[in-house]
């Protein structure tokens, strides 16, 4: 047979999941926004030459109920379901979703680099117990905390986009859970796609560090104002 | 890639190792380090795997091999006895002491040592990559490391004791042929999983002494294009 029948022809594959906010509030101009960035992401990822493996993208969407639109797949020839907007913000769930299938193996195999998580939302989680809500204690939240503690996807890297006046940044925080990555706000849909290809040029920089595994950003050095980004 | 093959009677001994893509695209340089010593028909062979976000990581796995080294010889010579317990505490002792900087921890590496004294051999393994033997139908390889995920692993640190490393014993027929192949991480991806007993075996009956040195250069470099870690493989070969 010869030994390089035994070689796995494989690229290591770098996750990437989006938790999409598609509750009602987003309707209109933000989810048109949100959709078309997310094929530009496609686009870009897809156009990126010499790295050290390859991307795998899963979109979940949180409104009403949450659904795994897009399971985790190779981004070659990927084409994304339109996402729509409707009901309210089951962003736990969505948590516990994207917890679930990082921490299954036959989903992303242990040969993949850390993955990462990102998240837009322009509101409140509604199923947030009340109590910490009020207190902006999130620590205390049982899916926000399930998602930092489990076994692997507290390794993941987490980026987040808040929009508009009525985004909860404070959770936003509390879900990124490292002073050294901040929370992106913007006022309106038009910062979305501004957001996403920070998202890209930070993932396509970790890919082609010497260790892929370090959950560093790159600066967000588009042009966003200074009040914009949290950390 | 650098490649060296030496043969001590009927023992053929190459090793290869080779920088990853991406340490040569950075201008890092191989993290990886191999040794082996052969006295007799008696030998060492020993790689390691400078953990990439260490400092001094090269350093640290040059460090881990040599000492393998000055302990064979220190066995070989009658200085320490050839027990499990006591050469993994001096694994670890011996390459603490190689390090005179004061933050062990940038010199973090992997280590696999296998020493073999007549037809007793002693495996030594901490993080990842893989040591396998095969002889005749019989074969031993080293667990894998149950990591979440890739680039991930246990190494030679300023905590690590003996305690850390896994160890076995695997006594071989001395008139039968076997197969003694270490690896780093960068080969060890790059092999389907669950196939690496049978990548050995086929070493042991498949590939002639003369064609090995070949065959281990095309595999490498084969691997390269799925696998951009440093890469490193030591074997042993002997023919009845």
């Amino acid at each position: 047979m010869g030994l390089n029948s035994y070689v796995a022809r494989e690229l290591r594959a770098l996750p990437i999941f989006v938790l999409a906010d598609a509750s009602g509030s987003m309707y209109g101009e933000k989810i048109n926004e949100l959709n078309l960035a997310l094929r530009e992401m496609l686009n870009s990822l897809n156009n990126v030459d010499d790295i050290r493996g390859k991307f795998k993208l899963s979109v979940i969407s949180f409104g009403g109920s949450v659904k795994i639109v897009q399971p985790l797949a190779d981004i070659e020839g990927l084409v994304l379901s339109e996402l729509t907007a409707i009901g309210y913000t089951p962003m736990g769930e969505a948590f516990d979703v994207v917890k679930g299938l990082i921490e299954d193996r036959n989903i992303v195999s242990s040969r993949s680099y850390f993955p990462t998580i990102v998240l837009i939302s322009d509101g409140i989680p509604t199923d947030c117990p009340d109590f910490i809500y009020k207190s902006k204690n999130y620590a205390g939240w049982k899916q926000l905390n399930n998602l930092h503690s489990g076994e692997r996807s507290s390794k993941s890297q987490r980026l987040a986009l808040g929009i508009g006046a009525d985004a909860d940044f404070s959770m936003l925080k509390a879900f990124i859970n490292n002073t050294e990555i901040p929370v992106i706000k913007s006022k309106d849909a038009g910062g979305i796609s501004k957001f996403f290809r920070w998202v890209t040029m930070s993932t396509v920089a970790r890919m082609n560090s010497i260790n892929p595994n370090v959950t560093s950003v790159v600066p967000p050095i588009f042009d966003v104002d200074a009040e914009d980004i949290i950390i | 890639m650098n490649v060296r093959e030496e043969r001590c009677g009927k023992l053929i001994i190459v090793t290869a190792s080779d920088i990853g893509s991406s340490n040569q695209k950075l201008g890092h340089p191989n993290q990886d380090a191999v040794a082996f010593c052969c006295l007799g028909e008696d030998l060492i062979l020993s790689v390691s795997d400078g953990v990439g976000s260490c400092n001094k990581a090269e350093f640290g796995s040059r460090f881990a091999v040599d000492s393998s080294v000055k302990l064979f010889q220190e066995i070989k010579n009658g200085s320490l006895p050839f027990e499990t317990d006591i050469i993994a505490e001096k694994l670890v002792e011996f390459w603490r002491s190689s390090i005179s900087d004061s933050n062990i921890d940038d010199y973090c590496a992997t280590l696999k040592v296998v020493f073999k004294i007549f037809n007793h051999v002693k495996v030594f393994s901490l993080g990842d990559g893989f040591v396998a033997i095969t002889s005749d139908g019989l074969n031993l390889i080293s667990p894998a490391e149950e990591t979440c995920f890739t680039n991930e692993t246990n190494c030679l640190s300023a905590q690590s004791s003996g305690r850390d490393l896994w160890t076995a014993d695997f006594y071989l027929d001395t008139f039968k042929s076997y197969v003694i192949f270490c690896c780093t991480d960068g080969i060890a991806n790059g092999i389907l999983p669950g196939k690496e007993i049978n990548l050995v075996e086929e070493i042991e009956n498949d590939i002639s002494a003369n064609e090995l040195r070949h065959a281990l250069e095309d595999f490498l470099n084969d691997v390269s294009n799925y696998c951009f870690d440093d890469k490193t493989v030591g074997v042993v070969k002997y023919e009845h």
